[in-house]
């Protein structure tokens, strides 16, 4: 059988989930880098003008957060029964939130100093989470690994909550290390466990785990 | 026992799931969420927010995931992975465009200038290749005639999905602020928005109280 083909820009981005879902789910995927003018044209392919896109024999598609959740049933990745699927949502839900102000922060504020504070402040520091936040911050998805005993944020096994929150937390480490340590050891520690699972580590050391995780170099 | 939908008295992100529950004429309890004791109870409002939904027992807040539960627990999800596939893409397309609405809404209040931008970006089919971070009405319009199963009335295959739903909605808004350019610029989006809402179970709902007047939280759209 064919492997998946996603398409995208060189760089980890909104592509990096798929990757993590397909290689713990024992499978391997190929990568093309997107064609920007065929992305930009092309409604068929592309009905947003937007990447990724996933092929994967007649399922061709595009929309990260759609893509996660097939990879999700197809690798069985998303929670055993009704009440572990919503909770599974519920989380990648509260990612999206979070990985848009990441998102802002990079491309927008271009990670400078001062845009940094407020963003700690607002998303990360734990004792402003009753503010406005729009929902976005890691406390509340801290809560759900805590709450299930710190190992996975739904039920007894891998999901794709799991790959989310570390890939979330893997940006994060990456540009407020110390505060990240500091504040969130259970998150570091179920980082690193994650990062230790068969599949997810034989790629994290793999030339397939790009170097740029944004498209501007920042992060 | 009915589900229950907790929320502010305004249609915002609880009109989906309100459509859901009517069009497959299930009844509904509509609770107003108190809003400190939405921030005082993580347990109950893991993200500080509502809408929040209580059916038995599932119990969650975030509108896309109670959509997606909604979908599968009332069959509005495509037939098969390939159908359930598109229903997800095309919600994901109706979440970047609200996200953009709620901008001109809450921050820009509706202002000449902000609405202007709008449709420029959002909604002119002629700038659809522009940077716009993946919200345009025109791409529903496209994915709409692409679904030849359809025939204009809806997304997905042949019946009902919360695809539709979605789209309804954000075509919804849109009507209200613009009312005059959808109809000219989007005659088979306003088209399939009129279907959608002579539905049964939908019909009702939309002449009922349970529709509220209100549809954002600062009176404006």
């Amino acid at each position: 059988m064919s492997k998946p083909v996603i398409h995208y820009f060189p760089i980890r981005g909104r592509a990096e989930v798929l990757r993590l879902a397909i290689v713990a789910g024992g499978d391997d995927f190929d990568v093309v880098d997107v064609n920007y003018q065929e992305q930009k044209s092309d409604r068929e392919k592309y009905p947003f003008g937007q990447c990724p896109r996933l092929v994967d024999g007649d399922i061709d598609m595009v929309q990260s957060n759609t893509i996660a959740r097939y990879l999700a049933r197809k690798y069985k990745l998303n929670g055993k029964d009704e009440k572990e699927m919503v909770l599974v949502d519920e989380i990648m839900e509260g990612v999206e939130s979070l990985r848009v102000k990441y998102v802002n922060l990079i491309y927008n504020d271009k990670l400078e100093e001062a845009a940094k504070e407020t963003y700690w402040k607002t998303y990360f520091d734990k004792t402003t989470s009753e503010g406005r936040n729009g929902g976005a911050h890691m406390v509340y998805l801290a809560n759900f690994l805590a709450k299930n005993g710190g190992k996975h944020c739904v039920g007894s096994g891998l999901t794709i909550a799991d790959l989310c929150l570390w890939e979330i937390l893997d940006l994060h480490l990456r540009i407020f290390e110390e505060a990240v340590k500091k504040e969130y050891p259970e998150l570091v520690a179920f980082h690193d466990h994650i990062a230790s699972l068969p599949g997810i580590k034989e790629y994290l050391a793999s030339p397939k785990r790009l170097a740029a995780p944004n498209a501007n170099s920042l992060g | 026992m009915a589900p229950k939908i907790i929320y502010f008295p305004v249609r915002g992100r609880a009109e989906v799931m309100k459509l859901a529950l009517a069009a497959v004429e299930q009844e509904f309890e509509f609770v107003q969420v108190d809003y400190a004791d939405m921030k005082a109870h993580p347990d109950q409002y893991p993200f500080g927010q509502c809408p929040r939904l209580v059916d038995g027992d599932i119990d969650l807040v975030q509108s896309n995931a109670i959509l997606r539960y909604l979908a599968r627990h009332y069959k509005l999800y495509g037939k098969d992975e390939k159908e359930m596939g598109l229903v997800d893409m095309i919600m994901e397309g109706v979440e970047s465009l609200r996200v953009k609405y709620l901008a001109l809404v809450y921050q820009e209040k509706l202002a000449d200038a902000a609405m202007e931008q709008h449709w420029s970006t959002h909604c002119d089919p002629n700038n659809a290749e522009h940077r716009n971070g993946g919200a345009h009405l025109v791409f529903f319009s496209r994915l709409l005639q692409r679904n030849a199963a359809g025939g204009g009335k809806a997304f997905v295959g042949s019946g009902l999905s919360m695809a539709d739903l979605c789209v309804f909605d954000i075509v919804d808004l849109h009507n209200r602020i613009f009312p005059d350019k959808m109809k000219e610029v989007y005659p088979e989006l306003v088209a399939f928005h009129d279907h959608v809402a002579s539905l049964p179970g939908i019909k009702e709902y939309l002449a009922s109280p349970k529709r509220v007047a209100a549809v954002n939280g600062n009176n404006l759209g």
